[in-house]
């Protein structure tokens, strides 16, 4: 999601030149956590559909608005492509994979994706987010990671995308949620959905939401 | 009177994190949430890998230690900065330094797999060769400052009665500073039981096989806070009881 606040700010910036933003960058966990326990936030951009659950019951912001979706996608390192085309070469217990940690949605799907098509991930690392499981297929360290389609995209020169049947329809919503309805943070909500932007973010391999 | 109020209020301030954790620790779970195979997998891999980089840590910080203790000059200087270095950096960049050297692409990782296939990254060997890396300095630190308040003239005196250097060093200078020889080893313990950023970023996080306690906490801390809580416990006591039974053994004999 960290691609959404490099097209965002600009934008923003354009509109109130002079405005100061502070941003928190983290997973979507920890930044539900951080808060509960008290952070205070203006605007919130939350994957996975339970976090935002979380923060809704939690806290008083407005109710969330869809920005995006993104699916999930098996990419396999550079010296794999030719070797590793099918769900089924995954299987091959030499090899090792990556998988986001249980608690961030690239996790929850990859690991719902595994039991539907009965691969066994017990020996996959867990790494703390989708970036950290993409940089490890890219330097070679894993053969195998679960990452999104635009993560994929977006190393297409370094990893190979695997086709898998279904596993497009394995997905995580991205929303958005106001805690003010105030000039600025409303003016923030009509950037994000503008179609310039949702054409963006399609072009760097997220659906649209 | 005054430097005591402020001391009172320093060791308030460590005290109220550690107690508010407790506070929240679901006590009623506690039982249930142990034996959960996540936790006792995590327990049980922390205690020996915290272990066995500690031995790792000793063993290869003893030779350097007694090199360091008799060098002058600046060749002591770097050597000794070098071996300080990951004390003072960023625990994710030792992992990262780690994974280019002993990675599966890494300068020696991928000729150590040719060679043996042995892989570091992702087994229990690498989860303890990131503890240790981090916990060197430690050893390297509190042996080489208390061999150099040694009085030479042992050695001198078992060299004059026929002792060679190893002898010398074994059957003589170690004992001397057999107090914090057990300090050391206790210091790279505590460092390796509670280290997180080389282990994941070296290591890797899968469970039952590199995901220790401290990971297993990063991990529930998203999913089952409240696991995360009694891990957190767990840490604690292990700690606290170490540190106590130690005592005034952290620091070497006066």
């Amino acid at each position: 999601m960290t691609e959404f606040v490099d097209i965002l700010l600009p934008e923003l910036t354009d509109r109130y030149p002079g405005l100061q933003v502070q941003i928190n960058i983290a997973g979507s966990g920890t930044l539900v956590n951080q808060i509960v326990e008290g952070a205070d936030a203006d605007v919130v951009l939350l994957a996975g559909a339970n976090h935002m659950a979380r923060l809704q019951a939690e806290n008083a912001f407005l109710p969330p608005v869809p920005i995006a979706r993104n699916s999930l996608t098996v990419v396999v390192s550079s010296n794999l492509a030719e070797s590793v085309t099918t769900i089924s070469d995954l299987r091959d217990a030499g090899l090792q994979g990556a998988v986001c940690v249980p608690g961030a949605p690239c996790g929850e799907l990859a690991v719902a994706f595994a039991r539907a098509v009965n691969l066994d991930l017990s020996n996959a690392t867990r790494e703390p987010n989708v970036k950290a499981v993409l940089s490890k297929v890219v330097r070679g360290e894993v053969d195998y990671g679960f990452v999104y389609r635009s993560d994929a995209l977006m190393a297409a020169n370094e990893v190979k995308a695997i086709e898998a049947e279904g596993l497009d329809s394995f997905t995580t919503s991205y929303s958005l949620a106001l805690k003010n309805s105030d000039e600025v943070s409303v003016s923030f909500l009509e950037v994000v959905t503008q179609s310039k932007v949702s054409r963006v973010l399609e072009e760097l391999g997220f659906l649209s939401r | 009177m005054r430097i005591r109020v402020v001391a009172l209020l320093v060791v308030a301030l460590v005290a109220a994190p550690v107690i508010s954790l407790l506070w929240r620790v679901p006590w009623s779970r506690m039982s249930s949430l142990l034996t959960e195979e996540v936790v006792t997998d995590a327990i049980s891999l922390s205690l020996i890998s915290s272990v066995l980089a500690a031995v790792v840590a000793l063993t290869l910080g003893v030779p350097v230690a007694l090199l360091l203790s008799r060098m002058e000059g600046v060749l002591a200087s770097i050597t000794r900065a070098l071996m300080m270095l990951p004390m003072v950096l960023p625990p994710v960049v030792g992992g990262a330094a780690l994974l280019f050297a002993f990675g599966r692409r890494g300068t020696l990782g991928a000729a150590l797999e040719e060679v043996s296939g042995l892989v570091l990254p992702y087994s229990l060997a690498g989860v303890v060769l990131a503890n240790a890396f981090v916990a060197l300095p430690f050893v390297v630190l509190t042996i080489e400052g208390s061999l150099r308040t040694l009085d030479p003239r042992f050695e001198l005196a078992a060299a004059s009665l026929g002792a060679n250097q190893f002898h010398t060093t074994v059957k003589v200078v170690l004992p001397m500073v057999r107090s914090s020889l057990i300090a050391a080893g206790f210091l790279a313990w505590a460092r390796a039981l509670g280290e997180f950023g080389a282990t994941i970023t070296f290591a890797g996080n899968v469970p039952g096989k590199t995901q220790t306690l401290p990971l297993a906490v990063f991990v529930a801390m998203e999913t089952d806070q409240e696991a995360a809580l009694v891990m957190s416990v767990v840490l604690i006591l292990v700690s606290l009881v170490v540190l106590l039974t130690m005592r005034d053994r952290w620091w070497p004999s006066r």
